[in-house]
């Protein structure tokens, strides 16, 4: 065995524990992390895996596929950051939203409304 | 105003870090009877009550989102005080109090659901503007004309009325400049009844430091595709 091999079994290892044990997700999105930790250390325990499956689709060495299928998994991991972000951003307006029109209403005592226009104001949702 | 009730015509003025240029145009509303909602957008120096004045609501929003956030704000604001009409005017002194009237005339007689101002069409005004920025403008009206199929002269232009039934369709998400072709894509999509209002934009020093730089028009193109995406 090669010193990298260790290293990088830990460093995956460390990942895997630090994604299971405090980024809270759904099963689906566990077992997909641990499907792809398996994959990754497969290839680093049989080195020549990558260059059998290279070989079955057509690339040249398993070291560009890796490099092909780590851009992939890149494009992909940033489209859904970036989806995150913009959802994350228009929570954010709502919140900001809300909390502008609630800071103005009492001066605007003229209009006690409900704070979602599609209820009704209720006695005690004025005095938030 | 002497009037308790707040009138039912509401100006709705997002601002950025205006300070005297937005007191000047709360001074140059001040005569009308009209209710006043100023939006501030995260300004770092709070917009204060200082320059309020009878009959102006000051909202803040605690970090910046952007012009079309705010102007959402103000809508969803005006629209819960029960205003029957809404304009968006902007802080930075461009537009002109006495030309309300002109863009809630077609509201009121029932002929349109939302006015937009225009610059270049049927005696509006352009006074100071630069080549390029007229260039920029028709450039970006043609775009609008295409991706909207409105039948419209004047783009971006940040001085329009709109009525409650059409306040309260349209929903702005485009929290940045993006929010003025957002604007008329709703206005087609949901086939608002729409005019165009001959009206006068002011450039001045202020406005033109402070406001769009010509080459943010690739950012608006930008912001308008992406947000249909997301």
């Amino acid at each position: 065995m090669h010193l990298i091999q260790p290293l990088l079994l830990v460093a995956f290892l460390i990942a895997l524990v630090v994604y299971l044990r405090f980024l809270r997700s759904s099963l689906r999105d566990r077992l997909l992390g641990l499907f792809f930790f398996g994959i990754a250390c497969a290839a680093v325990l049989v080195p020549d895996s990558t260059q059998r499956v290279a070989d079955l689709v057509g690339v040249g060495r398993g070291t560009d596929l890796t490099f092909y299928l780590f851009a992939v998994g890149f494009v992909f991991f940033a489209v859904l950051m970036v989806s995150k972000l913009s959802r994350l951003n228009r929570s954010l307006t709502e919140v900001v939203r809300r909390v502008a029109i609630i800071e103005a209403e009492p001066t605007g005592t003229e209009h006690p409304r409900s704070l979602d226009m599609d209820q009704p104001a209720g006695p005690d949702r004025t005095r938030l | 105003m002497s009037n308790a009730e707040p009138a039912d015509t509401w100006v709705i003025i997002p601002s950025y870090n205006d300070g005297e240029p937005l007191g000047d145009v709360l001074a140059q509303l001040a005569p009308f009877r009209y209710s006043v909602v100023v939006v501030d957008d995260g300004s770092k120096v709070p917009v204060a009550q200082s320059v309020s004045r009878p009959g102006v609501r000051i909202l803040r929003h605690c970090v910046n989102l952007g012009q079309g956030a705010a102007i959402q704000t103000g809508i969803d604001f005006a629209l819960k005080s029960g205003a029957k009409y809404l304009v968006t005017f902007d802080a930075d002194g461009q537009h002109l109090a006495d030309e309300i009237e002109l863009l809630l005339e077609p509201l009121r007689s029932g002929k349109a659901e939302v006015a937009l101002g225009t610059r270049f069409g049927g005696g509006g005004r352009a006074i100071n503007i630069s080549r390029g920025r007229t260039l920029t403008l028709k450039l970006g009206t043609l775009w609008s004309r295409r991706t909207t199929g409105l039948d419209i002269t004047d783009t971006h232009n940040g001085f329009r009325a709109l009525s409650r039934r059409a306040a309260g369709q349209l929903r702005i998400t485009q929290n940045r400049m993006a929010h003025a072709s957002q604007i008329l894509e709703e206005i087609a999509r949901l086939a608002i009844p729409y005019v165009e209002v001959p009206v006068t934009i002011r450039y001045t020093e202020y406005s033109i430091a402070k406001g769009q730089k010509l080459s943010n028009a690739m950012n608006i193109l930008w912001e308008s595709i992406s947000g249909k995406f997301s």
